[in-house]
């Protein structure tokens, strides 16, 4: 059914603070497909809003990205690009060597990112309903081919009567509400954050982030701020939207709930790599890295709700780059640690019993001829292992 | 009264921190220089002698001119250079004054007001504060409309106002370092403009009260304190106890920044007039500056170590709101 | 609407108490002050006689209740006494000095806002850069500097070394000024009242163009960390809009609020940067009441600050409640 939207090789992002270097992504590697749900778990600081957020190009000083690349499907850039070739490869644009301007240009109309914290991630002085519809409007613009110069700014800062965000834009944005299920969208538009519920402001989030109809939607903790109850609508929400728009998305989350109600596939992130990929009930109900299934050991269940919790012993390393434990970041925590592990720092491989689920750890059941289709090795964007059908995964 | 954390991140700041190192040496410098002023000035500031006035400073000047003077009861023409010289570094004034061994002693008098009007505004404000924020209610109230009505009126002209109504008070106290036999042919008693201090207090004071109601406020609503009055502790005791050790960082913080303003006011209340002493900065620069086009550095170089001073504390200032309130965002250099 | 009309209506009347108590408090600082005005007003060799038939004259012989409640019915019918010394009107003396003031002030405030806030701006937005540590140091030495002795330094370098531009003096108002241009096309007025107000405006308004690019500087830094820039950013506004509508427009807030706060602070600077440049002002005014005890003059001009202090604040209030619509209008 589909192939790669986008394929993210050696993704490296630090800070560097005043305490040291922090290696927040340390040489991630995945693919995202068109039309799937890839989740992303881990504890916090395990780097995954990180990674989210260098996808986005969002990455503040003194973070930066150091290293990776960005293949991007858009076979019309590609066309464009013709005159960069370290940037194109087929179909595929490496997002991180294009201009500035182009990559802005990606951002908000083919990838659209939903915050952790809908109240920080408005503007409190600015209507719900002209933030949305400046998305709307940027949007328009820039299939319009226009630019937006310093007499434009002057134009609509000093006169009253021009607004950057056309009447079109605006009714766009109350579209977008209703899109979401906000009740009364047409009156909701009108009003300002602070008056919005948590949940609702989600919602509103997630219109702003499809102004665009992006090919990629990142959410970045969609649910962790909110009452259980409204969690639920927010994931259904998504999960339709995915369905309506043929959106992919990318799911960041510590939720594991929320990860086997709505995600095909699962990435599991620790201390800035990703441990474990696979189809989500592959890596739910036969974990093959310690990390994992220390990470499900830690969760009730409704099987048996009286069976003891196992938490993790000790706590998720400090990525200060002085800091990290040699070889595999896990060795300290893990309880099948050898010598061995402290020595090598494992990369993901293909799991014996299926190619499309892959592990870091040395001690997981490798399949024999692993080494040459290891993502990690790859220098430009090869096509990936196929992936998985829908109908296997968890929520169905 | 100052916890170990709040020592260790400071210590840290002031590692990391070059700008603000140099801050605090210059501050301290100030401090040294009012302090043993007697030892450090080379004559004596009062020290008057027309025949070597409106000398410049040392590496300046040099024009020869002739000039008459009376020496031994005869009217002589003598050529006479105007080069600086190294006995008055700084030059000296239209009495023959070393500008160096006055500006020395001026730093006394802004140090010595700034500290004691800081005490006495630390004191009043600190206590008002205390009583306003814990007590809230109607004394909150009515402590806060006058705290409103004394910050209506500008700082310089309620201190103005307050000259007016308490004249010119001065205490002149001997000098301990002259009185020891330490140095001789120094002033032998020190001139503490009581007036100044008792008027720059007069507004200092709100700026710190109003900063230490806030504290009180909070610190206030925190649960050890409500677990203090479960236990049947006084209010006074808990103040003391509580509120008053958990507000007093930021009240010093302020404290710091405030004595700026301070030396500020002072010099320019010495500027206009009123300073009770003659031994001060802003007396200097007024001084001078009927000489502007003549002797350009009577009025400068006492300028340039009020400048010197309040570059000091507020990098001092800028330092401590760094170290001890990670909530205010890291500004300046 | 109504909301507005309740929030001004309480702010008005919280100001209206707070006047009250700088009249109450002006006045006491004339019965506590030493001065005996009837002996000030008295020639040298007046008899004891005379000097409390002045006083009689003048109320101060009545019990304090009654002389308050007669200032205080002055007050409020605008009437503010008479001068000790020039037995003139004391408001018609002021409102004579008030435009200097206010001309100086209000150039002062133009030029620290104008001068401030785009270098704030660029300061943020390139921090580290060699803009952002030079204007640092600028703003370190603008908040250190005395303004009277910034005031003497200008007149020594621009008029003494290079002999541009007047040193003291306001020879013209703006009023007349412009009304010499338009009825008479005569630019000279304009051209003397500019080339006087320069040296002034810059010695009064340096330190808070400083205090003004801190605050800026620190308030876009502040907002640039925010995180609804970052979504705005993701969005892919213009970042000149981004700079304008979610970066400036909320790190304003501090801004006005310090610029209204130290209206009162120009005013009272403008005391001694008067003296140095001989401007006929309320400072000068002042200063010269306090010398010769005139307390009528000097009780008339803090009433009038106060008041227009207060005044300020409610506006400033105002302003803030309507750029920032979290803050509630009630």
């Amino acid at each position: 059914m589909t192939e790669s939207i986008i394929s993210v090789r050696d993704l490296t992002t630090r800070f560097f603070t005043d305490a040291g270097q922090v290696n927040a992504v340390s040489g991630v590697s995945f693919d995202l497909y068109g039309g799937e749900v890839l989740a992303v778990v881990g504890e916090s600081g395990s780097g995954k809003s990180v990674t989210g957020r260098s996808l986005m190009d969002l990455i503040e000083p003194p973070g930066a990205i150091v290293d990776g690349e960005l293949w991007f499907h858009s076979p019309e850039l590609a066309a464009d690009l013709t005159d960069h070739p370290d940037a194109v490869d087929g179909d595929f644009v490496d997002v991180r060597a294009v201009s500035p301007a182009v990559r802005r240009s990606l951002c908000g109309t083919e990838f659209g990112m939903i915050f952790q914290d809908p109240g920080a991630a408005f503007n409190p002085s600015l209507t719900v309903g002209e933030q949305i519809a400046e998305a709307v409007e940027c949007n328009a613009r820039l299939a319009r081919g226009e630019t937006y110069g310093l007499s434009n700014l002057l134009r609509d800062v000093l006169s009253p009567a021009s607004s950057f965000v056309s009447p079109e834009s605006f009714e766009r944005a109350v579209d977008l509400l209703e899109r979401v299920d906000i009740p009364d969208p047409a009156a909701r538009a009108d009003e300002y954050p602070h008056q919005f519920s948590g949940g609702m402001l989600q919602r509103a989030m997630i219109a702003q982030a499809l102004a665009a109809d992006p090919t990629v939607l990142i959410a970045d903790e969609p649910t962790t701020g909110l009452d259980v109850t409204i969690q639920a609508g927010i994931i259904e929400l998504l999960d339709e939207l995915r369905i309506d728009t043929g959106a992919s998305i990318l799911l960041i989350t510590h939720n594991l709930g929320v990860v086997a109600d709505i995600a095909d596939r699962t990435a599991v992130m620790y201390a800035g790599e990703f441990v474990e990929v696979g189809p989500t009930d592959r890596v739910f109900d036969h974990p093959a890295n310690p990390y994992t299934e220390g990470l499900l050991g830690s969760l009730p269940t409704f099987d048996d709700p009286n069976a003891p919790i196992t938490p993790i012993p000790g706590n998720v390393p400090n990525l200060l780059a002085h800091e990290m434990p040699p070889g595999c970041s896990f060795a300290p925590r893990c309880p099948a640690a050898t010598d061995e592990c402290t020595a090598t720092d494992p990369e993901l491989e293909p799991v014996a019993t299926d190619s499309s689920h892959r592990v870091a750890c040395i001690h997981a059941d490798i399949a024999a001829d692993a080494g040459s289709s290891s993502l990690a090795d790859s220098t430009l964007r090869p096509i990936d292992t196929p992936a998985p059908e829908r109908g296997d995964v968890a929520y169905e | 009264m100052i916890s170990d954390r709040t020592r260790t991140s400071l210590e840290r700041e002031i590692r990391s921190n070059t700008v603000a190192t140099i801050g605090v040496a210059l501050l301290l410098s100030m401090l040294l220089m009012a302090v043993f002023a007697p030892v450090l000035a080379p004559h004596d500031p009062t020290d008057q002698d027309s025949s070597r006035n409106h000398q410049p400073p040392l590496f300046f000047g040099g024009e020869e001119s002739e000039t008459t003077r009376m020496i031994d009861g005869e009217i002589r023409t003598v050529t006479e250079s105007n080069a600086g010289t190294l006995a008055h570094p700084l030059g000296t004034d239209s009495n023959g004054r070393d500008v160096l061994s006055r500006t020395i002693y001026g730093a006394r008098t802004s140090i010595i007001v700034a500290f004691s009007a800081m005490a006495v505004s630390l004191v009043v404000g600190t206590t008002v504060g205390m009583v306003s924020g814990y007590y809230a209610g109607r004394t909150d109230s009515v402590l806060m409309r006058f705290v409103d009505i004394v910050l209506a009126f500008p700082a310089l002209l309620i201190t103005l106002a307050m000259i007016g109504i308490l004249g010119n008070i001065t205490v002149t106290v001997p000098d301990p370092l002259v009185a020891s036999g330490l140095v001789s042919d120094r002033p032998t008693h020190a001139v503490i403009p009581v007036t100044i201090t008792l008027a720059i207090s007069s507004v200092v004071w709100v700026w710190i009260a109003r900063v230490a109601r806030g504290e009180a406020i909070a610190a206030k609503n925190e649960e050890y304190v409500m677990a203090a009055r479960t236990m049947g502790m006084s209010n006074l005791g808990i103040i003391r106890k509580h509120v008053l050790p958990n507000s007093i960082t930021p009240i010093l913080v302020l404290a710091t920044i405030q004595v700026a303003s301070i030396i500020i006011i002072e010099s320019s209340l010495s500027f206009l007039g009123f300073s009770g002493t003659t031994l001060s900065w802003g007396y200097d620069i007024a001084a001078g500056r009927d000489y502007l086009a003549t002797s350009w550095w009577l009025s400068t170089v006492p300028g340039l170590f009020i400048v010197v001073t309040v570059v000091g504390i507020n990098l001092l200032g800028d330092l401590l709101r760094d170290a001890l309130d990670p909530g205010i965002q890291r500004g300046g250099l | 609407m109504k909301d507005e009309l309740v929030f001004l209506g309480r702010r008005l009347a919280q100001g209206v108490v707070v006047v009250w108590g700088v009249v109450t408090t002006v006045f006491l600082f004339r019965v506590i002050s030493p001065t005996n005005p009837a002996q000030l007003m008295a020639p040298d060799d007046a008899t004891p006689e005379l000097i409390q038939q002045i006083e009689q004259d003048l109320g101060l012989t009545e019990p304090v209740l009654n002389q308050y409640v007669y200032y205080l019915s002055g007050v409020l019918q605008g009437d503010l006494g008479f001068s000790y010394m020039t037995n003139t009107p004391v408001l018609r003396r002021i409102m004579f000095a008030l435009p200097g003031t206010l001309e100086l002030a209000a150039a002062a405030l133009v030029f620290a806002v104008l001068a401030s806030i785009p270098l704030g701006i660029l300061s943020a937005m390139y921090r580290g850069s060699r803009i952002d540590s030079t204007s640092n140091l600028v703003s370190l030495g603008g908040v250190s500097t005395p303004n009277f002795w910034l005031a003497i330094m200008m007149v020594l370098l621009v008029s003494v070394q290079l002999g541009v531009l007047p040193t003291s003096g306001r020879p013209i108002g703006l009023v007349d000024a412009l009304t010499l241009l338009v009825f008479q096309a005569d630019p000279n007025g304009l051209t003397s009242w500019v080339a006087h107000m320069i040296l002034p405006t810059i010695a009064l308004g340096t330190y808070f163009m400083a205090l003004l690019f801190r605050l800026t500087r620190n308030g876009v830094l502040e907002e640039l960390g925010k995180e609804y820039v970052l979504a705005a950013r993701g969005k892919g506004l213009p970042e000149s809009l981004l700079m304008y509508r979610y970066v400036l427009r909320n790190s304003l807030t501090p801004v006005v609020t310090v610029t209204g706060l130290q209206l009162g602070g120009l005013i009272g600077g403008s005391v001694v940067v008067e003296s140095v440049f001989a401007w006929p002002g309320l400072g000068t005014l002042f200063i010269r009441s306090l010398n010769v005890s005139d307390w009528p003059m000097m009780q008339g001009i803090l009433i009038l600050v106060g008041a227009g202090y207060v005044l300020t604040n409610i506006t400033v209030d105002f302003v803030n409640a309507k750029l920032n619509p979290q803050v509630e209008l009630a």
